[in-house]
């Protein structure tokens, strides 16, 4: 247990590294340049984009850029933003939290209210329950996610005018302490619904196939033979085997947590990781950019690991070798 | 002949068994008949800026109303099915070749190949596709081939592990080991018996990258970062999402029309998995 | 199932909460304004580089020794008078007396000299114009500045009213090796300006209240918030919800559904910028002088304008923007659309028509955002109707501007500011100049770019520039498509924005005047 926990983390580790050379490589072989962007596209100053130039070292050759890049890292340092004249870490962790609760809060809702409804649905397969959820995550599933959001804004916010159409806090009243809880949370529910009734169909789908896998299985229809009550073959044995997928799925959901949605991020101005890293991109924020792309790496790699020990604990079948 | 006939009679029984493949085929049929017959059923050269600017639906002959420079909405959602089914099925195709070759080689050949194969699949199975796909078409350019190969080139890994597990199982079955004790090169059997048994949930799992793919053509598009040169229902959305106010036929019908056929995908790839599943047929 | 309970418990107590919420909303009487801004600021050092988001935040912090107003005509900043000399080489400003900066210390002569000499040092934003004209600065005493030139310079002025051109403290700045990186840069600005820096919350909102001692009069509101709203669907619909008070930047779409609501406010940004076809003299298609007058000839500005813009931009005639009178040629321009000839001038130029009826294929660069790409669309109907087969292509701005100035290209269009002075026309035309993308030269044009500049009345000066205007009209190396237009919106109740309200004496995109109406 203890050699194979070792293995993947080397092997995660190396795929860290892999990616952050393939997105070095795929952002340098880009065109476009960050220094013409700084100078600003009004009567640029050749003099300004030459000093630029200097002092961000895009000068040099670019495996040379790369191997600074690369040994400040180590050093924990990953280098600062040319757009914003700060360290790419302060600015990510400045907006890190927006995109953790947002994105946290909306997976963890997705996976309780779509694996319980997918229980439900595969326990009661056919009856017309079953047939209306199953239309709706279909629906739900079929439906791009910024335009859910652009909907949901329209109808609660411009013309029910019950929750506000965008950001995280209302900047008027300045609220502080319980009234500023109730001011974020108000702010969350429409991007929150959004990226939850995107996320539900796949919990849906993967509880209610496997649920009904599970009741198909032999042992079940041994077990109703023998005269064992369907609650607790459902509680004892479907259950727990609906658990792995969801799992599985839950956790590649929370690698992605922190770097946010960008797409929800973006229609509702949610001051997260996401709106950050594309604003990056447009302006070849490079060292931003990696930044942001080496974080959501890590934490994938990471939350891989995760998945896989909880997997063990859940199933002891699984062997390791 | 044999063989495409087997397969036939196979494709034949899933259909009669779901009636959801069944409806998705349908209406996947109507589509493509749209998407052959656009020229003709088109009202209107969907390039063509009429002299009606921002009509709403009924006006002039316009069904589905005009845009803000006067193009016909219906004749671009016709059109616009051609450029949002084929940037959907080109790039699940891709994705299901390599996942297919790619696994289906390392479940056969096993051993030192299925390792590296299988490490490398693990690699890109950690890659953050949207980001990857999002940086990739904001820095080399949004075209429609651009965007087809990237979505193509990012989503492969689940389908090789598929290929992979349907490798290992199927090269133990007797009729393959026969072939190789007939004398078959692994080559042969690799081509001839692994892969097109193999082959029905790739197929499926293919379905339902077709609907990915079009859903991430239009986040793409969301962001500005569609075909402008091309018409695509992705790209209607953009473009009609300013117009939310004032013009709304612009862009919902073809937010309307991304939900069907993305439905439609989903429905002949449940269906197929659904087929496959011999133990779900017992239900 | 416990779990279930447990989640519906906190589900209704949100719910419960944000009921009580509603009901219990408190009442303080501040008056505040919201101004919508696109992106967050990159520096909050006012002349390090140019930047559209920051600059609205400088603009309300910070003063210039000169600004330029709304119709972008120079007035009075920090200096409150000024004199040439007869020979045109030493400029005197008069400072404001009285100005403190925002903590507290006294602002002097020795703040421009500073300001001035460090952003020379820095090569900041105007840099390269300051040390290819200044000489030397001199205080002779608290209140005034004077600056030697190496030679005359007629633009001088417009240079120092117009981007990035603030005074920022010498006291502080003279501490900092970094003037990037710095406290003052990143996240506490001093200025002097109508309102004080007080909280900046990133990718949410820039907070500034408003400063009693402003030396023009303190602001009549208190806090001046900007809110950060990237995308432009989402910022309508707050301004529609009234979350957000003034609303910059509204989209085309928009404008015409604003324009009917009495409630509702226009202004627009239009003065010094326009649309433009840039050809690339370089690129063998675009050299032959038939193939541009065919491209010129076969524009129907008044379609684009009507299609592309909604009739929001107008048809630009003319090669100078005609926000001056005594520098705009209306006697230059490319005439009347005449398909019929350009197609003659096609097959003048050795061109036939193959078997899809075209003469030859060209290619148009464009960016995205603003109208350029639906502007595009109706380039290419025209185009068509000529024989021209018209390829758009739509690029993201970096990527575009990379391809351009390669001068791998054939068709390009942008806009951008060209003022405030005509002088300005000569970096987008003048041999080798920085935004010359049609790689043009003409040495009667250089010429006479540098006689303008040396000349003072506006009337020699103005002579150089139809001159230009008429030449350009001649070789089109650039073709005027539509005017610019960015439209800024409000509520009737709230005045103040120097675009909505035409307000002569505030510089632009500054709230120093606003107020809320009751």
């Amino acid at each position: 247990m203890k050699k194979y926990l070792l293995k993947r983390i080397v092997t995660a580790f190396g795929i860290v590294l892999f990616v952050i050379l393939l997105n070095y490589v795929i952002i340098r072989l880009a065109p476009g340049d960050p220094v013409r962007i700084m100078a600003g596209f009004d009567n640029p100053s050749q003099e300004l984009m030459d000093a630029l130039t200097k002092k961000y070292g895009l000068d040099q050759p670019l495996y040379v850029q790369f191997w600074r890049y690369i040994t400040t890292l180590f050093k924990g340092d990953m280098g600062d933003s040319y757009l914003y004249n700060q360290p790419v870490s302060s600015l990510i962790f400045e907006r890190v939290g927006a995109s953790l609760l947002l994105s946290g809060v909306s997976a963890v809702l997705a996976v309780l209210i779509g694996s319980t409804l997918g229980l439900y649905a595969g326990r009661h397969h056919g009856k017309a329950l079953d047939r209306t959820f199953s239309g709706v995550a279909y629906m739900l599933n079929a439906m791009p996610s910024f335009w859910l959001g652009i909907m949901l804004i329209l109808i609660f916010a411009s013309t029910l005018k019950w929750l506000p159409t965008q950001g995280m806090v209302n900047i008027r009243k300045g609220y502080t302490g319980w009234a500023y809880v109730v001011d974020v949370l108000q702010h969350m529910v429409l991007p929150c619904a959004t990226l939850v009734a995107v996320q539900i169909p796949t919990y849906f789908r993967i509880t209610k196939s496997s649920v009904m896998q599970v009741m198909a299985e032999e042992f079940v229809t041994t077990f109703r033979v023998t005269g064992m009550s369907e609650r607790k073959i459902f509680n004892k044995y479907v259950l727990k085997n609906a658990l792995l997928p969801i799992v599985t799925v839950f956790g590649i959901n929370l690698a992605y947590v922190i770097s946010g949605s960008t797409l929800i991020e973006i229609v509702f101005s949610w001051p997260g990781v996401g709106v950050l890293m594309y604003r990056s991109i447009s302006m070849r924020d490079y060292n931003l950019l990696m930044g942001v792309y080496l974080l959501i790496s890590i934490s994938v790699a990471f939350m891989m690991i995760v998945v896989d020990l909880i997997y063990a604990w859940l199933d002891p079948r699984i062997r390791y070798d | 002949m044999e063989k495409i006939k087997k397969v036939g009679v196979r494709l034949a029984g899933m259909v009669r068994s779901s009636m959801q493949l069944r409806m998705g085929l349908i209406f996947f049929a109507l589509v493509l008949l749209v998407v052959i017959f656009a020229p003709s059923l088109a009202p209107f050269d969907p390039y063509d800026l009429g002299d009606d600017l921002l009509v709403p639906p009924g006006t002039n002959g316009h069904w589905l109303g005009t845009t803000n420079m006067g193009q016909d909405v219906l004749s671009m959602i016709i059109y616009g099915s051609r450029a949002s089914l084929a940037i959907g099925i080109v790039s699940a195709l891709i994705s299901g070749v390599i996942g297919t070759l790619l696994g289906a080689f390392a479940g056969f050949y096993g051993g030192k190949v299925d390792k590296v194969v299988s490490e490398i699949i693990n690699i890109f199975l950690m890659i953050p596709t949207f980001f990857l796909i999002l940086i990739i078409v904001a820095l080399f350019g949004s075209s429609m081939i651009n965007v087809m190969l990237v979505i193509g080139l990012t989503s492969w890994p689940s389908n090789a592990r598929m290929m992979r597990v349907q490798a290992m199982s199927i090269k133990e079955r007797t009729f393959v080991k026969s072939a190789i004790s007939m004398g078959e090169t692994k080559r042969q059997v690799l081509f001839k018996y692994i892969i097109p048994n193999g082959l029905f949930p790739i197929i499926a799992n293919t379905t339902m990258g077709v609907a990915k793919a079009i859903l991430t053509e239009a986040s793409l598009s969301f962001l500005g970062l569609g075909d402008p040169n091309v018409i695509s229902w992705g790209q209607m959305i953009y473009e009609g999402k300013q117009y939310l106010a004032t013009g709304w036929w612009m862009s919902t019908f073809a937010g309307l029309f991304i939900m069907l056929i993305v439905m439609i995908f989903y429905m002949i790839g449940d269906g197929l998995n659904f087929a496959l599943n011999p133990k779900m047929k017992k239900i | 199932m416990n779990l279930m309970k447990k989640c519906l418990i906190a589900l209704l107590c949100v719910a419960l909460m944000m009921t009580g919420f509603v009901f219990g909303a408190s009442a303080e009487e501040e008056k505040t304004l919201v101004v919508s801004l696109g992106a967050d600021p990159t520096t909050f050092n006012p002349v390090m580089k140019g930047d559209d988001d920051g600059h609205l935040i400088y603009q309300n912090v910070f003063d210039g020794l000169l600004e330029l107003n709304y119709n972008s005509e120079v007035i009075p900043g920090l200096a409150t008078s000024w004199e040439t000399s007869e020979d045109g080489l030493t400029y005197t400003f008069h400072l404001a007396t009285d100005v403190k900066w925002h903590d507290g210390v006294d602002f002097t002569s020795a703040d421009v000299k500073y300001t001035y000499e460090r952003i020379m040092a820095e090569n900041g934003f105007i840099g390269g114009t300051l040390s290819a004209t200044l000489e030397s600065i001199e205080c002779p005493d608290d209140d005034t500045v004077v600056l030697n030139l190496k030679a005359p310079d007629a633009t001088l002025l417009g240079t120092l009213a117009w981007y990035e051109h603030f005074i920022i403290p010498k006291h502080i700045y003279e501490n900092e090796e970094d003037w990037a990186t710095c406290e003052a840069a990143t996240s506490k600005p001093i200025g002097t300006g109508p309102f004080k820096f007080a909280d900046y919350q990133t990718g949410v909102s820039i907070t500034l209240e408003k400063n009693e001692d402003y030396f023009k009069g303190a602001p009549k509101i208190d806090k001046l918030i900007f809110m950060i709203v990237p995308d432009d669907t989402t910022a309508v619909q707050a301004f529609y919800n009234g979350e957000i008070d003034i609303l910059t930047d509204v989209p085309t779409s928009e404008v015409l559904n604003m324009q009917n609501d009495p409630e509702i406010k226009l202004g627009c940004m239009s003065a010094a910028r326009r649309y433009q076809l840039i050809c690339n003299m370089e690129n063998e298609t675009m050299s032959k002088w038939e193939v541009r007058k065919a491209v010129a000839l076969a524009l129907d500005r008044e379609e684009i304008s009507l299609k592309a813009t909604s009739g929001l931009q107008a048809p630009a005639y003319g090669f100078y923007p005609p926000f001056l009178d005594w520098a705009y040629n209306a006697d230059a321009d490319i005439g009347e659309r005449d398909v019929e000839q350009a197609m003659a001038l096609l097959e003048q130029a050795g061109y036939t028509k193959n078997a899809d009826g075209y003469y030859l294929t060209l290619t148009l660069d464009v960016f995205t955002g603003g109208t350029y790409a639906d502007c595009g669309k109706v380039i290419q109907a025209n185009l068509k109707e000529a024989g021209i087969d018209l390829k758009l292509n739509v690029m993201e701005m970096a990527a575009w501007s990379e391809k351009i100035e390669s001068g791998n290209y054939e068709l390009g269009m942008m806009a951008g500011y060209q003022g405030p002075d005509p002088d300005a026309m000569g970096k987008r035309i003048g041999t080798d100049q920085v935004m010359n993308y049609s790689n043009y030269s003409n040495a009667r044009v250089d010429e006479l770019l540098v006689q303008g500049r040396a000349l003072v009345t506006e009337e020699d000066r103005g002579a150089c520039y139809k001159e230009i205007q008429a030449i350009l009209a001649e070789d089109l190396p650039i073709i005027p498509i539509v005017e610019f237009a960015s439209y800024h919106a409000c509520y009737a109740e709230v005045y103040g924005d120097p675009y909505i309200d035409q307000i002569a004496d505030v510089h632009d995109g500054c709230s120093a005047k606003a107020e809320i109406l009751e």
